[in-house]
């Protein structure tokens, strides 16, 4: 499947409300970088766990679901719903796929809890995600990523100090992580 | 400690020892490693993955520190690179930490429902969070022991009733909105049912590893090496076969639900009644156009609804598959708003 471009509102240039657009863009970064890269590599260290690949991509779909509804400037869903929203309804802020796109991503043959699916429809979603950013995540999982995490901390504190937006919303993140 | 629990520490041991022999490590070298980092004594646990046996070539070495005395913290977790591997360690006090395992004992001996309600807390409630909890009491100590695990029926039992109490309300979503007429969405549930049915069944039997990712290969081990075909072991069985058997467009799985989730709480003690539907207080639905409302919720934000037919108050799973489409539509919309909840053991 040819994936879209991601990111589709941002890069059509529509403005939001900063306050809102910061706290979303910058909670979407952290877990991105965070979350996103971690399940990249477990894709990429679970060749001999298919049951464990079989749940990440799951839970892939769910992360897209979250961050999704973040840049839409919605509340999260509960994670009860977040896989059972994205394969129903699809995902647009991200990037634009409907229900039926996404469960191709997942390579099912057999069922949602299919060890048998190839995970590099969604690793590759992912990695486009990462790409095509708006500037380069940190990446924690490598030496160099605990001084791009601090940088980018610091870069978003002077962000919101220049608009008067408090970040504390990224401790609870950072606590989760 | 128990013979069953000396025998877990050394087989665990046994995990830890292979997987870090693999990273070209040892036990001591992480925690000189550590201790290094750290600046003061401390009890060294080596957590996670390794110690389950489910450790892969990627996986972190994650490390938890208990420290006797001093100021009482809870640090934040810090990455440390050593020897070409990525290490984390976070560091607690003992006499923190101990205030939270007496907590925890308390909550194991709690009703399941009251026992899910603390569990939900917990982070808030508590200083040491039940990701951390959860690596402490599984945690292996650089001598081989696992100092916690006396603690490991404690936070099972706790651990079962949150996983129990999931498995039933996602199956109660996957009925609701396969009667709502979604294809996929009664899927998505479905599958995340039968995951935390299987982690229920785990804890059952003292194993708990709280991440999502590894529930389906513990299970699968689980059932090779020697629980497999009694109660409700089968059962589970069962729905995760017809979950691959059903496909997006198939046939109907709420009868599978219904079933197999009644086995699953007959099974762990904690039988499935009836569920009650309410809203969180606070919650308004206020009038837009003939046929619609503005549904405000009580933690700020709103979203306009079709009205449909009211919710039931209180329903069983059963009847839950009774609804009709518009009836079930309106009520999986309020709940996926959180302008409902469901409540599994009201």
């Amino acid at each position: 499947m040819t994936l879209p471009r991601p990111y589709p509102r941002a890069w059509g240039g529509r403005a939001r409300d900063p306050v809102a657009v910061v706290e979303a863009w910058t909670t979407v970064a952290w877990l991105l970088a965070v979350e996103g890269r971690a399940y990249l590599e477990d894709i990429e260290g679970g060749g001999r766990q298919p049951q464990m690949l079989a749940v990440v991509k799951l839970r892939m779909l769910e992360l897209l679901a979250d961050l999704d509804a973040r840049l839409a400037g919605s509340c999260p869903p509960a994670e009860d719903h977040l896989l059972a929203l994205a394969l129903e309804y699809g995902v647009d802020e991200m990037i634009r796929l409907d229900g039926p796109q996404l469960l191709e991503c997942l390579d099912l043959r057999d069922g949602l809890l299919d060890e048998h699916g190839d995970p590099e429809g969604i690793r590759r979603l992912f990695q486009r995600l990462l790409d095509d950013f708006p500037g380069e995540l940190p990446n924690p999982l490598v030496p160099a990523g605990q001084g791009e995490v601090l940088a980018a901390m610091q870069t978003w504190s002077r962000l919101g100090a220049e608009l008067g937006i408090d970040i504390s919303h990224l401790r609870g993140f950072m606590e989760d992580a | 400690m128990s013979g069953a629990l000396a025998e877990l520490a050394r087989t665990r041991l046994e995990a830890v020892e292979r997987f870090l022999e693999s990273r070209g490590l040892t036990i001591d070298a992480v925690g000189e490693a550590v201790v290094g980092a750290l600046g003061e004594p401390a009890t060294i646990l080596l957590t996670s993955s390794p110690v389950h046996g489910l450790a892969n070539a990627l996986s972190d070495i994650d490390t938890v520190c208990i420290v006797e005395g001093g100021e009482e913290v809870a640090g934040m977790a810090t990455q440390l690179f050593a020897a070409g591997n990525h290490l984390e360690y976070v560091h607690f006090t003992r006499a923190l930490l101990e205030r939270d395992l007496d907590h925890l004992e308390r909550v194991a001996a709690l009703a399941p429902a009251a026992a899910v309600a603390a569990y939900h807390g917990w982070n808030t409630a508590r200083t040491v969070r039940l990701k951390y909890l959860e690596r402490i009491v599984n945690g292996i100590a650089t001598d081989g022991t696992m100092p916690f695990a006396d603690h490991l029926p404690d936070l099972a039992t706790m651990w079962k009733w949150s996983s129990l109490e999931r498995a039933i309300r996602l199956a109660a979503l996957a009925i609701i909105a396969e009667r709502a007429g979604e294809s996929r969405g009664r899927l998505a549930y479905a599958a995340n049912s039968t995951l935390y049915a299987m982690d229920a069944v785990l804890c059952d039997r003292d194993s708990v590893c709280g991440n999502r990712k590894w529930f389906l290969l513990r299970w699968d081990r689980f059932c090779r090496t020697r629980h497999g075909g009694e109660p409700p072991v089968a059962a589970i069985e069962t729905a995760r076969t017809a979950l691959g058997r059903i496909p997006v467009e198939g046939a109907a799985l709420a009868g599978t639900m219904v079933e197999t989730v009644a086995e699953l709480g007959q099974a762990l003690g904690a039988p499935v009644g009836t569920l009650a539907c309410a809203p969180p207080a606070g919650t308004r639905e206020l009038a837009l156009l003939p046929g619609g409302s503005m549904v405000v919720l009580s933690g700020g934000g709103a979203v306009p609804t079709a009205d449909g037919s009211p919710a039931p108050a209180e329903a069983s799973l059963a009847e839950l598959a009774e609804l009709d489409a518009a009836a079930a539509a309106a009520l999986l919309r309020r709940l996926r708003a959180e302008a409902l909840r469901l409540e599994v053991w009201p």
